[in-house]
């Protein structure tokens, strides 16, 4: 087999491990202390409150299906692409937070701070971090065309 | 193009089982959730109001203490107070030692970003841990004083 798709395959593969270790350690943090991810929600002001709470589980449930899926290979595309969108949700709903000088507060790894909690740090976050993702689907996805 | 339906309909198929399920937990376990609404050691300490802030602001042994991060603190903070951080909390307070004599003598006041916010409770208990223990928490955070037009400082 070619060497160079030989070290993109395993660089796609160490990549969707360590997003999906990500997304576990994120959900897992977030179902510890769910109702820390409910009030964070609700801080953003975009949703009824009565919604937040079965939104807040269903997300924190959906994260931690993702990061399954990439962590154990079963169906990781799919994973990959969820894992973007759901990024890229987040990253609208960060700027539009932003835009309107909302102080938020993530809550995405509990008390655990990874590469910052400010505004900025949580936006470069999130960037890097779908465009891992996008990586890895669009990997995925050439090669199997 | 084939794929890309097949994969955005295996998303769609995942978040509409998350949110079934979620929806029956949110149902079922509602109580459950509200029983981890604060860190557990939340109950050691008392929480005052924006009026009794304001007179314990009034005495000039009173420390207030917001443990918003530093970009927060920045953009806008209570007139006087020091910013001792959840996420940095050892250096900030050893800032705060070198600059503010007899604290253990202190009442202090520690608030975050509002009523939803975690941290204030948190540096509490690290201030707690320390052996200072007159701590107070003012609960409606910088959201009730920002909402209630008080003048507020900022390093900008």
């Amino acid at each position: 087999m070619n060497k160079g798709l030989v070290f993109e395959r395993r660089f796609v593969l160490v990549l969707r491990i360590v997003l999906g270790a990500i997304f576990l350690l994120a959900g897992g943090m977030k179902f510890r202390a769910p109702l820390a991810l409910v009030k964070a929600i609700e801080a953003y002001r975009l949703l009824p409150e009565t919604v937040v709470p079965w939104l807040a589980i269903s997300l924190l449930l959906f994260e931690l299906l993702i990061g399954l899926l990439l962590v154990t290979g079963w169906q990781w595309r799919i994973g990959a692409l969820g894992a973007s969108l759901s990024l890229l949700v987040f990253l609208m709903v960060l700027a539009s937070a932003w835009l309107r000088q909302i102080p938020i507060e993530c809550s995405c790894f509990g008390a655990i701070t990874f590469l910052g909690v400010t505004p900025q740090a949580m936006l470069f976050r999130n960037m890097l971090l779908l465009l891992i993702a996008l990586f890895c689907y669009v990997a995925d996805f050439k090669k199997q065309s | 193009m084939g794929k890309l339906i097949r994969d955005f309909s295996w998303i769609l198929g995942m978040a509409l089982v998350c949110g079934l399920i979620g929806g029956i937990v949110t149902v079922l376990r509602p109580l459950e959730l509200a029983s981890n609404s604060r860190s557990s050691f939340a109950q050691n300490f008392s929480k005052i109001s924006i009026s009794e802030f304001q007179k314990l602001m009034q005495h000039k042994q009173t420390l207030i203490l917001d443990a918003r991060a530093h970009d927060f603190f920045r953009l806008g903070h209570v007139p006087s107070a020091k910013n001792v951080s959840r996420e940095k909390f050892a250096e900030d307070w050893a800032k705060v030692m070198k600059q503010v004599p007899d604290l253990a003598q202190r009442q202090m006041v520690v608030y975050c970003s509002g009523i939803d916010c975690d941290d204030s409770f948190q540096v509490a208990e690290k201030l707690a841990s320390l052996g200072l223990t007159h701590v107070l928490i003012f609960e409606g955070g910088w959201e009730e004083w920002e909402a209630a037009r008080l003048p507020k400082e900022s390093d900008e």
